[in-house]
């Protein structure tokens, strides 16, 4: 057998039957494990909206959590309160994100680097005190509990299977037309700000514009992980927007590998199952979640999917010198790509 | 003044350029027939650097008036010149580090194409500029080099793709700054050949402190000394230059 045939049909079988697991999951898992699984894909459209916008575009944004609470007290306040039917206290609540991101980016994009940093963590600040502070309309600290989800073409939502489904098709959805965004020559210029402002603006390209898009793009996703979030949780309040979980969030991309497409998936995947599994243990467990980070990080900035491409890469080459073969899937020469990256 | 006038790539008129007290460009004015070889050389402080972001648009002139092919670019932006077709490369090389030699070219080369909002065709199936980047890569030397990420290039490579990522841009006005800086020998002339090998249309003025790279590559030279202009003239008129041989050449050339 080859051995380049090999490797190349691994990947196609593993990813079958990983979709496979995924889409079966109501049928063999507990109750909690569905729900495990649904907080890993509304943090996940959470992580996902930071790690496009560091790893693609180079910008540290503290403020996506906002955008994260927006839809859902969107939902509690004019769904749950005020009895607005399904879909459109969501739709609202999207297009309050859109308008709000393209605030807060037309004036935070100004600035890179560290300054643009501050100025989204100022602008996270301000959210989540205006949710504490504010009692006649976001009841401050309480917010609204007991949000339920909808019933759409007679199928109930409230159903957790049901809710899973959903999100994993929305999802799953999301990370593909993100995938396309990144391949197209968009995403190229997007990356071309990450390494170079200056020598964008010398070529040409429009970067202030280019870097706002990419801020509402990623500004969308963490409002869809918010819907998710309030409708599976019942629940929003300002601990939801809290700067924890902002940080949170950009230690889970890191985590992950920020540099990768799949970096924030899988950072939330682990980060949310280390939480649930420690915890079972010890109280203390977010002690040990920090130290896996830690230890983590300090082995490989890149993440676990660092850790993966450079075990991949030394396993291929091995085979490569017992086989006398190429390594798997490299183009003549060398294998400088390693797992999709960026 | 003068009309517009097709034969003339660069005109520049009398244009100066200060930072606080120190004036670094003087009143300068130099002419670039289009399709000529035009090498600006000068010892360091002479202005030459700062002269070529005046006319590329990094840096406003304080006086004076510059021309592309006949057109008043004294105010228009970079993305403007660049539009026109003006390209230059960089002392230092600006590039993408983390990106293949392949990306690099073609974000120059789909620069000012109104591709950068096409948000969900992957940019590798855009046949003709992909098609452009090739042909790119291959006058500059990087064919073997297209999937290499650019920061585990040698310093040569990296000049190299600098030059390509200019060419790319389609320029008919092509401005070079010290391309072959920090090169070995056998580097320089690898560089050397490419850049004698660009197509004839395209206008070359480029800043050079190698003599034997600028008297092989110029059809003319323009010797700039403390901002302003100290002669100009053939490569055999410069080097009988005295004044020349004063200030920058040494002995050995005369």
């Amino acid at each position: 057998m080859n051995l380049d045939k090999l490797t190349r049909l691994a990947k196609p079988i593993l990813l079958a039957i990983g979709a496979v697991l995924l889409i079966t999951l109501p049928f063999y898992g507990s109750q909690y494990t569905i729900t495990t699984f649904v907080r890993i894909i509304y943090f996940g459209f959470l992580a996902v909206s930071v790690g496009f916008l560091l790893g693609q575009g180079g910008m540290i944004s503290l403020t996506q959590t906002a955008f994260f609470g927006m839809t859902g007290y969107a939902i509690g306040l004019l769904g749950y309160e005020r009895g607005i039917p399904f879909p459109w206290p969501d739709l609202i609540g999207i297009g309050i994100v859109l308008i709000a991101a393209a605030l807060v980016g037309l004036v935070s994009l100004r600035t890179y680097g560290l300054t643009f940093l501050m100025i989204t963590l100022a602008f996270g600040q301000v959210c989540w005190a205006f949710a504490t502070q504010n009692t006649t309309l976001l009841h401050g600290w309480s917010g609204f509990r007991g949000i339920r989800p909808f019933v759409l073409f007679g199928i109930d939502f409230r159903n957790s299977a049901n809710f899973y489904w959903m999100s994993l098709a929305l999802f799953a959805l999301g990370l593909y037309i993100l995938w396309r965004i990144v391949h197209s020559p968009f995403g190229l210029a997007l990356n071309g700000i990450r390494e170079n402002p200056r020598r964008m603006i010398a070529l040409g390209y429009p970067v202030y514009w280019i870097r706002l898009a990419a801020f509402i793009i990623a500004a969308l996703y963490a409002g869809i992980g918010g819907i998710l979030a309030v409708y599976y949780s019942g629940l929003i309040a300002p601990p939801t927007i809290h700067l924890s979980r902002a940080i949170w969030a950009l230690l889970v991309v890191i985590l992950g590998g920020s540099s990768y497409f799949w970096g924030p998936v899988v950072g939330t995947f682990v980060a949310i199952w280390l939480e649930v599994l420690i915890s079972q243990y010890t109280q203390r467990y977010l002690l040990f979640v920090g130290l896996i980070f830690v230890i983590v990080v300090l082995f490989s900035p890149q993440g676990i999917l660092g850790i993966i491409d450079a075990l991949r890469r030394r396993y291929s080459i091995r085979l490569a010198e017992r086989f006398s073969v190429r390594p798997a899937g490299a183009p003549a020469g060398s294998d400088k790509k390693g797992l999709e990256r960026r | 003044m003068t009309g517009p006038d097709q034969k003339l790539a660069l005109s520049i008129q009398s244009v100066s350029k200060s930072f606080g007290g120190i004036q670094a460009v003087r009143s300068v004015s130099l002419d670039v027939p289009v399709g000529e070889r035009r090498a600006l050389i000068g010892p360091n402080g002479a202005g030459k650097t700062t002269l070529f972001n005046v006319v590329t648009g990094e840096l406003p002139a304080d006086g004076g008036r510059i021309q592309l092919f006949g057109v008043d670019i004294t105010h228009k932006s970079v993305q403007e010149r660049a539009k026109m077709g003006l390209a230059r490369t960089y002392q230092i090389s600006q590039l993408f580090l983390h990106l293949t030699v392949e990306q690099n070219l073609f974000l120059a080369a789909s620069a000012n194409r109104g591709m950068e909002f096409h948000l969900f065709r992957p940019w590798h199936r855009y046949r003709s500029e992909r098609d452009w980047v090739l042909e790119v890569a291959e006058q500059v030397g990087l064919s073997d080099h297209l999937h290499d990420i650019v920061s585990e290039l040698s310093h040569g490579l990296q000049r190299q793709l600098e030059l390509g990522m200019a060419v790319a841009m389609r320029p008919r006005l092509l401005m070079l700054d010290e391309p072959a800086a920090g090169l070995s020998p056998t580097e320089r002339v690898t560089l050397v050949s490419l850049i004698k090998n660009l197509p004839k249309e395209i206008t070359l003025v480029l800043i050079e402190h190698n003599m034997e790279l600028v008297l092989d590559l110029a059809d003319r030279i323009t010797v700039m000394n403390r901002g302003s202009v100290l002669a100009e003239g053939t490569p055999a008129e410069i080097r009988a230059n005295e004044e020349v041989q004063r200030v920058y050449l040494g002995s050995s050339y005369a």
